[in-house]
């Protein structure tokens, strides 16, 4: 009971900052530029074409990504962990 | 180490394999990316359902002296939370293999897809930070995953700052 109270706070939450989100796209003129499910798909599969010119299919993204959480957590957690230690110096 | 610890670490190195496999969808393709990302939206929900206890009591003590570590972790990861629905709220509206088996069509418009794309880089930045803050969990939890025992179970910020 205690679950799925949690479950539909979680939902409930998730759902009204979605909507808010869809509201905001929406007021913004987005639908305006309303494009068909063909021009969409074209402009993906060209631009895939473009991606696999290179030959190989190593998961870049997967190692881009990797790369670039660590240049942003490493410093960030070397930084805490200096300012955690000299609080407990001062202490 | 206790089960909860290890489901959770368990839990969580699942969920950031899928997120790094969903950050390429060039490689995996788009279904996998949509399924697996769907996946993921309810591992997230897991992820927070066991760390419910902390989520309140620092809400509850948010406002209160003393919190400036937790305090910082809670709005990263509300940021966290609303870019990833962001990412899930986008990607539906431009999904080409989950939308579609359902039999619905939604309105396509290039908004989203920027924004899909710019959410995704967003949560890169917040999930490196978000490792990082955890990264003393992580690695403790992990150790004893292998050699057994004991686990200080608190992240560094909130060891220090929400005790009091
Ligand atoms: C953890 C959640 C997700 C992450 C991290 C993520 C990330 C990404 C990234 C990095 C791209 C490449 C963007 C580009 O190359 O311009 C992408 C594309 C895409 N994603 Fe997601 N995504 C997620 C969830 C979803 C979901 C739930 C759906 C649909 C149900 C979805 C549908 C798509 C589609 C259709 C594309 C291709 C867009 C294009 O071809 O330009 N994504 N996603």
């Amino acid at each position: 009971m205690k679950v799925i109270f949690q479950i539909l706070v979680i939902l409930v939450v998730a759902a009204l900052i979605g909507g808010m989100m869809y509201a905001a796209v929406n007021a913004g003129g987005a639908m305006t530029q309303t494009q068909t499910r063909s021009d969409f798909d074209g402009e993906r599969l060209e631009r895939e074409h473009e991606d696999r010119e290179g030959g190989i299919m190593l998961p870049f993204g997967v190692v881009k990504s990797l790369i670039f959480m660590s240049v942003v957590g490493v410093p960030y957690f070397l930084w805490t962990k200096r300012s955690v230690q000299a609080g407990r110096v001062q202490k | 180490m206790s089960k909860q610890n290890r489901i959770k670490l368990l839990l969580d190195i699942l969920t950031f394999a899928a997120f790094l496999i969903a950050m390429d969808p060039h490689t995996s393709g788009i279904s996998i990316h949509e399924w697996l990302s769907i996946a993921i939206a309810a591992t997230v929900i897991v992820h927070l359902l066991l760390n419910w206890d902390w989520i309140v009591r620092v809400s509850s003590r948010l406002f209160s002296k003393g919190l400036n570590g937790s305090r910082a972790n809670y709005i990263l990861n509300w940021l966290l939370f609303v870019d990833g629905i962001l990412i899930m709220l986008s990607g539906i509206m431009i999904s080409e293999a989950v939308v579609p088996s359902l039999g619905l069509t939604l309105p396509q418009n290039f908004t989203w897809r920027s924004l899909h794309d710019l959410s995704a880089n967003i949560s890169l930045v917040l999930m490196g930070l978000h490792l990082a803050l955890h990264w003393n969990w992580i690695a403790s939890t992990a150790k004893r995953l292998f050699t057994g025992g004991e686990v200080i179970t608190k992240p560094m910020m909130e060891r220090k700052d929400a005790q009091a």
